[in-house]
């Protein structure tokens, strides 16, 4: 996990993994419930540099008993157009840490480099975030959590 | 002069062709089936509406609890929910009540606030509050994108999103 100063790795495989950290409650129906995920900037682990477990790690245990899901980078809505008419496109991003090399983000920017971003609205990250939970069933997880996160 | 002629009875083949009356049948057609019919159709609606009570007593138990989470319970920093939106909830779940919609979950969202939950077999939903007083919805049915919408936090808003999120959930 540790960085040990390796660059960054712009390019993202479509068929890449990422982990994410979740607890008991975080699925509803077989689904990831629309409240475990964040926008903008939620943190995932990528699968060519760390493994699932990875995503549980810290120095005092504080994640035991949480649980670790994976979707793949293709899994991302690539745009998203909101109600308001505004298209953003959505990406990972890594953004590695010194104790955590494979530490990515999930970004939005407007689709052509030129325009101004403003962070989308609030019904356009909801609108991405359910688009993407649409894709993370029980089916992926990969460790089971036995508690919440709270 | 025999009632019953033994030897003509014993002599009928032990099976049959059956036919089928509708209303013939006193099993389906007596006092006793009605009574037993109707009780039975109570029963099924007394356990519609205390599966829904208890679907609301537990979102409305999980709204309370979230007034003891800290900065940071997402295990990702975020914000807790509050004051403001668990009012604006608890609001909602009222409204929801009314208009029969029982949430599948009641969670507290990363994104700061309170996110409502809603699972059909075909359809999906979601009521978003935030810290911020503002209000969204999102919602699609089988394998269509999800849409999403805000609106006022009062009980017109309310309604009219509960009737776009029925036209999603069991369409």
């Amino acid at each position: 996990m540790i960085r040990n100063e390796r660059p960054v790795i712009a390019h993202f495989a479509p068929e890449e993994l990422l982990f994410l950290r979740y607890g008991v409650d975080d699925f509803v129906n077989g689904q990831l419930a629309v409240g475990a995920i964040k926008f903008p900037k939620q943190s995932v682990n990528r699968g060519c540099f760390s493994e699932p477990e990875d995503v549980l790690y810290h120095d005092e245990g504080k994640y035991n008993g949480l649980g670790a899901v994976e979707f793949s980078v293709e899994d991302i809505p690539p745009t998203i157009t909101g109600d308001q008419g505004s298209t953003y496109r959505f990406f990972a991003h890594h953004e590695p840490r010194d104790d955590n090399y494979g530490h990515s983000e999930i970004w939005s920017a407007r689709p052509r480099a030129e325009e101004e971003y403003r962070e989308p609205s609030k019904s356009t990250k909801l609108q991405f975030r359910m688009q993407l939970c649409k894709r993370i069933l029980t089916s992926r997880i990969r460790i089971t959590a036995v508690r919440n996160r709270a | 002069m025999p009632l019953l002629d033994a030897t003509e009875a014993l002599a009928r083949p032990s099976i049959g062709i059956y036919r089928f009356e509708e209303h013939a049948d006193e099993a389906v057609n007596s006092a006793v089936r009605a009574w037993s019919t109707t009780y039975a159709r109570q029963q099924g609606s007394m356990s519609f509406f205390w599966l829904n009570r208890a679907r609301f007593d537990e979102a409305r138990g999980r709204l309370g609890q979230t007034a003891r989470l800290s900065r940071g319970w997402d295990t990702y920093g975020g914000d807790p929910p509050n004051d403001l939106a668990r009012a604006i909830a608890a609001s909602v779940l009222t409204v929801l009540e009314a208009e029969a919609l029982p949430p599948a979950r009641l969670l507290p969202s990363v994104e700061g606030g309170i996110a409502i939950t809603f699972a059909e077999e075909n359809g999906r939903a979601e009521i978003e509050i935030y810290n911020s007083g503002e209000i969204a919805a999102a919602a699609y049915a089988g394998t269509e994108d999800a849409t999403a919408w805000e609106f006022e936090a009062n009980e017109d808003g309310i309604k009219d999103a509960i009737n776009r999120i029925r036209e999603h959930l069991f369409s």
